[in-house]
């Protein structure tokens, strides 16, 4: 019998993925690095935040309406995530110095890769957690995109629970949306946990 | 290990802001050098310049004879410690003594010995398992030194390594950094805008002001004989007068506006700027006096008592005892050990 993954949770796991490896490196560059128009390009990626699901949706399937489907539906959920997790990465790595630890690991004779394993990557571990399970939590309670540029099965927990409302009987769309929160609300309070813990390590770091 | 060190006027620019411009020095190697400027003067970007963590626009540093000015800070071998300590926050003391070491391949037995060794040179060898949030300001500095010393760099740097800290921690650091680092024999160059650490710790004293260097000496070389107005009242404080040297009856004269003074054969004539030290010139009997003076004012210090005494219109900074502090208004006489005048070059 082929066995049949939750929706949503590989798309959330992938989201969580790409995001890590854009944003990150986008992070680091952004906060250690400004160029010219660097605070603008931080804007214009937090734009997508303030567009409607449906017409984000609409353009993207005007643009790329041949890729509709479960590729699109990530580059969408790519679109409303990535931000998340770039703003969490400049505001840690502007919350410590990094230049001076970095400095620092020269000093001591850190080459370029023992400097962003040895020092940065642990330094953002914390924001690291903390994005992803952002990340984890929008794209896993997203419907618009998904339901819009989805083609076929079901894509996202929340397009599956508005299938269930709309196509079956409120008790299994009730036991769904139980299955739904039994998954976010422990994102959520880890979310809240690790950015507590955060905030205070870097209060009392040196 | 006495590492030659030798900066050949390497220059920085940040924009139109010239930073460092006129620095050539050899570091004396196996002794500590002290740079001492105030804020600006471009004491810590020569520093960064040395360390590597700044490409000079022009200039050279040598070491040992090699030309090291292009090669990265994490291949010069060189300790540097930081004002703000620039510990790991995320590793724990005996990790960030180790770091040093882990990066350059040592072995986890080796890499702890040493790194123990170095927390014992700093007595700190009970902290190593605390996390650096753990641990007061005092001990994170201690950290910061371990962790530059335990690779055996061939050069240490420190830049304001003290100045975080209140002053009582600060002075018992002080003590303890300069018996540590005269027992290694470490050529290291010291930072500060202390002029109390620069003299006490620096064999050599390097004084900057405005990217360049104003005077080089030892610390006694450079307080008792400073060789402009600007050394000497940063330096210390400092009473400038201006006066003149007149040659009389064959004898060499100065004349300053409250009384005159014979100098030595071979002053040269001709109006001149004059320091005197506030603790060169005594409150003495009437009988005694070179001068007379009226005490403006009287600030107790302490160990002695700071005085301002109009004389000739000039208000004179005059070191007295604590034991008979005169009052405001009361007229003194005054006394300027002659062989402690110093004739300036005058500053335009």
């Amino acid at each position: 019998m082929k066995r049949t993954p939750s929706p949503g949770l590989e798309l959330a796991l992938g989201c969580v993925a790409v995001c890590l490896l854009v944003a990150v490196p986008a992070g680091y560059a952004l906060a250690r690095h400004p160029f010219p128009g660097s605070g603008l390009v931080e804007e214009l990626v937090l734009l997508p935040l303030s567009l409607p699901g449906i017409t984000l949706s609409m353009g993207l399937l005007a643009a790329y309406g041949e890729l509709r489907g479960p590729l699109l539906v990530l580059a969408g959920h790519l679109l409303y995530t990535i931000p998340f997790m770039l703003r969490v990465m400049t505001a840690t790595l502007r919350s410590f110095d990094v230049g001076r630890l970095e400095s620092a690991a020269r000093s001591l004779g850190a080459s370029l890769p023992q400097r962003l394993f040895l020092v940065i990557l642990p330094n953002l571990r914390h924001a690291m957690m903390v994005g992803s399970l952002l990340v984890f939590a929008v794209s896993w309670g997203e419907f618009n995109v998904s339901f819009l540029l989805n083609r076929g099965r079901p894509q996202t927990f929340p397009a599956v629970l508005y299938d269930t409302c709309t196509n079956q009987s409120i008790q299994v769309s009730g036991a769904a949306t139980t299955i739904f929160l039994a998954i976010v609300i422990p994102v959520v309070i880890a979310i809240q946990w690790l950015g507590g813990k955060e905030s205070s390590d870097m209060e009392q770091g040196a | 290990m006495n590492t030659l060190v030798e900066a050949n006027n390497p220059r920085k620019h940040y924009g139109t802001v010239t930073a460092v411009h006129d620095f050539s020095h050899r570091f004396a190697p196996g002794k500590i050098t002290a740079i001492l400027g105030p804020s600006g003067s471009g004491k810590s970007t020569t520093l960064a310049m040395i360390a590597g963590l700044v490409d000079p626009d022009g200039g050279s540093v040598l070491v040992n004879e090699i030309d090291i000015t292009r090669l990265p800070a994490e291949r010069r071998d060189f300790g540097l410690v930081f004002q703000n300590y620039s510990l790991f926050p995320h590793l724990s003391v005996v990790e960030n003594v180790e770091f040093g070491l882990r990066v350059r391949g040592f072995g986890r037995s080796e890499r702890r010995r040493r790194a123990s060794l170095a927390l014992e040179q700093v007595h700190i060898p009970h902290l190593a398992n605390r996390r650096i949030h753990q641990i007061s300001g005092g001990e994170q500095q201690r950290v910061a030194l371990a962790r530059a010393l335990a690779f055996a760099p061939r050069l240490l740097l420190l830049d304001e390594p003290l100045s975080a800290l209140d002053a009582k921690l600060r002075e018992g650091l002080r003590t303890e950094l300069g018996r540590l680092l005269n027992e290694l024999s470490l050529t290291a160059i010291y930072v500060t805008h202390d002029q109390i650490e620069a003299m006490s710790l620096g064999h050599e004293l390097i004084i900057m002001r405005g990217g360049r260097i104003e005077q080089a000496g030892t610390p006694i070389e450079v307080y008792t004989r400073p060789s402009t107005p600007f050394v000497a009242t940063f330096l210390g404080s400092a009473n400038l007068l201006d006066g003149e040297c007149l040659r009389v009856n064959g004898q060499t004269r100065l004349l300053l506006p409250f009384m005159a003074l014979p100098m030595p054969e071979g002053t040269p004539s001709g109006p001149c700027r004059v320091m005197v030290r506030p603790e060169d010139i005594s409150i003495v009997a009437d009988d005694d006096g070179q001068f007379r003076g009226e005490v403006a004012s009287s600030v107790f210090l302490g160990h002695q008592a700071r005085l301002t005494v109009i004389a000739g219109g000039y208000a004179l900074a005059v070191d007295a005892s604590n034991e008979a502090i005169p009052l405001p208004g009361a007229a003194v006489s005054l006394r300027i050990r002659n062989e402690k005048l110093r004739i300036l070059a005058r500053e335009d």
